[in-house]
């Protein structure tokens, strides 16, 4: 093997670097995932205002389940359409599914709470946040 | 005395396409043969024997499937894959350093 020259080891670092950081695109999942908290805070803060003014409580499931299940069912065509995703999404995706799991139980059992609906919009942009910090923090 | 770090370099990735493809590899979970064949810009012929190569070597993962009835290849590296490309760019590095 040919000993690359200092340049032409810099050359090739670069190259794996760019290479490496362009392979990856944002994985419309998180789109899906936007949704399923769109669904979970429009339950949360329906529920607590049924609680607050003693409305019915099945407007506030209907509106958040609708969400939930356009989520729910546009996850394969996402994941099928979308571009490579960058390493590490499997970990940053099932971290951000069992956050939005646990508020949504929380939501179902503890339904008076309007923060509950506020903690599901702060995961939704938590999950988008990481995944582009991911994909421009590249790979070292 | 300590070895030259060009002694570090892995000799399986010194071809060009196989140095881009587990650069590529290193980036994403995983990538369908044709996504890495259109982002490389190569043939099908030339990716399958680089990574097939480079699957007897136990860097990269080759997996078949189906997308419904149409088949489907997906490329991703190894846990050994990982640390064989981490330590090939380190020797680089390395000799980014040599006065």
């Amino acid at each position: 093997m040919n000993t690359p020259s200092a340049h032409d080891a810099r050359t090739l670092l670069d190259r794996a670097e760019t290479t490496s950081r362009q392979a990856a695109g944002f994985s419309f999942a998180w789109l899906c995932y936007l949704a399923l908290c769109a669904g979970g805070a429009i339950t949360s803060v329906g529920l607590a205002y049924a609680n607050v003014t003693d409305a019915a409580v099945l407007p506030a499931w209907l509106a958040g389940g609708l969400w939930v299940f356009v989520g729910v069912v546009s996850i394969a065509a996402a994941t099928t359409t979308s571009p490579p995703s960058r390493r590490g999404f499997d970990s940053r995706w099932t971290i951000m599914m069992a956050v939005w799991i646990i508020l949504w139980t929380m939501t179902s059992v503890f339904n008076d709470h309007f923060t509950l609906g506020l903690g599901v919009a702060m995961a939704a942009v938590i999950g988008l946040v990481w995944e582009v910090v991911a994909l421009k923090k590249g790979v070292k | 005395m300590a070895d030259h770090p060009r002694t570090q370099l892995n000799p399986a990735f010194t071809n060009p396409l196989r140095f881009s493809l587990m650069a590529t590899l290193a980036g994403v979970s995983e990538i369908t043969f044709k996504d890495a064949k259109e982002y490389l810009q190569t043939t099908d012929p030339t990716l399958s024997k680089h990574s097939s190569a480079l699957e007897e070597l136990g860097l990269v993962n080759v997996r078949k499937g189906f997308v419904g009835k149409r088949p489907q290849t997906r490329l991703s590296l190894t846990k050994e894959g990982e640390a064989a490309w981490r330590d090939h760019l380190a020797a680089l590095r390395a000799i980014t350093e040599i006065p």
